[in-house]
Order: C-alpha cells, then structure tokens, then sequence
C-alpha cells in the first residue's frame, strides 16, 4: 500500500471520527499550518509530532472526544502502512539550509 | 560618489566576495548544487562591487565607463544564481517559478543590452524605459528573496517550538529574507541617487551614504547567516524562538 501521507492521516481521522471528509481534511491542513508545515513534502516524523502535540487541540475545538486517543491511533496506522514521501518541502529546505552553515 | 563613501561599497563588496569564496570551497568539500550556487552568486556580486568601486577611487580617466560596465555586466550574471538558488531551495515543483526567474533574467538581459546599445554603458540614466526594464529585474529579484526567506522564517519558528527545525536553521532564513529586504532597499535608493546624477553628473552625499549602509548590513547579513561565529549560533540556540510553550503539551 503505497498513497499521500496527508490524504491517508486525513481518511484515519475521517473514519475515527464524527467528521466529514471535509472538516477532517480541514483540520488536519490546519493543524499542519499551526505547525509550520504544508500537506505537500510532509513527512512521517513531522506528521508524528503534529498527532501528538498540535492535532489534539483542533480536534478538541471542534468537539471530538477522545481527541488524544483518536490522534494515537492514526499515529498507530501510520507503522503498518508504506507511505510514499515527496522529496520536496520544508524538510529539504531545512536541510539546504542547514547544510549551508557548513554543518 | 563623494568623498570616501564608496570604501564602504568596496567593503561590501569584500566581505559579499569573502563569504562567497567560502561557500564555494564547501561546495568544493560537499558536492552541493545549492552551496555552488549560492557561493557563485555572493562572489560575483562582490567582484562586480569592486568593478563599480574601484573607477570611483581615483581617477581612472577613460576606464570609467568599461570598468562600471563590466561591473554591471557581472551583477547582472549573478541575478542568475540569485535566482536560481531561490528557486531551487523553495519553488523547485512549481513551474511559475521557472518563469518567474525566466522573465526577470530576460527583463534585466534586454535591459542592459538595449540601454548600453543606446550608449548609456553605465546604466545611470533614469530618463530611459531600459533602465527601468533592468532595475525592475535587480529590483524583484532580492524581493523574492526577501520574501521566501521571511516565509520560511514564519514558518521555520513554529516547527523550532516542536523540535522540528534547528533554531540556527530558522534564523537563517530570518537572515537572508533580511538581505533580500536590505538589497531592495538599496534599488529603491538607487533611482534618486541616479536621477541626480543624470542631472548633474555626481552622485549625491545622501543617497550615497545610504546606499552604503544597505549594502555593508546587506553583506553582514549574509555573514552572520552562513558563517556566524559561536557566540551568536549559541545564543540564537539558548534564546530563540522556543519562549512560546508548545501547543497541547
């Protein structure tokens, strides 16, 4: 099984929750810009953090129960999943931008 | 330019070349296109600022104009890298920014052609439509810098609160969207500066002494960015952007 990161988190939490296709894909896209981080280029361990430590306060505002528990779960299916990663976004800039310290 | 003012141009010009020179001798260790393209871009930026100094140092008679044509023939070229390494660092999946760099490439190509053609070499002459074809091209160029170096910052500065993003990393691109914001600055500088020379053949005491202010920060900027020393990378690493506490922790 290979698809986008974002479209898999996004379905996980459609299907764990009372939200719709729309409200879920919205509040993922907006728990990734609280953070920094764009849908495209995202990568496993960033979408990580953002299950645990950014992701939890949107779906409570917006009514979830259990919104903690829902975000371990996702995080859960992400190990038992192949998830292909783009190559660009905010990771590789960092990492230019690191490099160019001479680091 | 009056009195010594252009030592501070030929200043920027050295330290532009000298961090230039260093990029390159990583690119040499790492084998990096950006580090190549970055480093070609500062050094040729700081060659092209001793071609514009040096016909100013004293008096180089019929020199003047090949010299300063020569320096805006090279500063031109480094756009190009400019350009290019912006592209690649933060639009390299989008196609309007293969344009982008295209278009402004152009407008500064056929700018300088067509004015130089039209006898202004030095490409002082406010009064023509190419010098305003050429400006517009040196001119978006650092702001698109400035803008996608401030962008990355914004965003750079949430991850940093999540442990996603070094602090010195974020304040690198804190850094260059400052030298991006500092060059546009000194184009809009550049249009008095120009229109008074064109009216009276010398470039005037204020203007002169701001442009030098832009491009001495402009050029600090670019050393404290990728070569800052110690203190500051464990300063900007201890303070930083992490005073906000985490969200949901």
């Amino acid at each position: 099984m290979s698809e986008d990161l974002f479209d898999f988190a996004a379905e996980r939490l459609e299907q764990h929750t009372s939200l719709d296709r729309l409200a879920a894909r919205g509040t993922l896209r907006l728990a990734l810009k609280a953070s920094g981080l764009s849908p495209s280029g995202l990568r496993i361990e960033q979408l990580r953090v953002v299950l645990e430590k950014v992701l939890p306060d949107e779906l409570e505002k917006r009514g979830v129960d259990g919104a903690r528990g829902v975000c371990s779960g996702v995080a859960a299916a992400l190990a038992n999943v192949s998830i292909s990663e783009e190559s660009s976004g905010s990771a590789d800039a960092d990492e230019i931008f690191r490099r160019l310290g001479g680091s | 330019m009056e009195d010594s003012s252009f030592v501070v141009e030929a200043i920027a010009g050295i330290i532009l070349f000298a961090v230039g020179a260093r990029m390159l001798k990583l690119a040499s260790r790492t084998g990096g296109r950006h580090e190549r393209l970055l480093g070609t871009y500062l050094a040729l930026a700081g060659i092209s600022y001793a071609f514009y100094s040096i016909p100013l140092m004293g008096d180089v008679g019929s020199l003047f104009t090949p010299l300063t044509f020569v320096g805006r023939v090279v500063y031109t070229a480094s756009i190009y890298f400019m350009l290019e390494f912006t592209r690649s660092v933060f639009r390299s999946e989008e196609r309007w920014a293969s344009w982008l760099v295209f278009t402004l490439m152009l407008g500064l190509v056929v700018g300088v052609g067509i004015s130089s053609a039209q006898g202004d070499w030095e490409g002082y002459l406010v009064s023509s439509p190419w010098f305003w074809c050429e400006w517009l091209g040196y001119t978006l160029a650092p702001l698109w810098v400035g803008a996608e170096g401030i962008l990355a910052f914004q965003n750079a500065r949430k991850r940093v609160r999540l442990d996603l993003c070094d602090p010195i990393v974020a304040n690198r691109y804190l850094l260059w969207g400052l030298f991006g914001i500092l060059q546009v600055c000194g184009s809009l500088i550049i249009i008095p500066m120009y229109a008074g020379y064109e009216a009276d053949q010398y470039f005037t005491f204020g203007t002169d002494v701001a442009l030098g202010i832009f491009e001495i920060l402009a050029a600090a900027t670019t050393w404290l960015a990728f070569f800052a020393p110690t203190f500051y990378c464990r300063w900007i690493a201890e303070g930083s952007y992490s005073a906000s506490p985490e969200r949901g922790a």
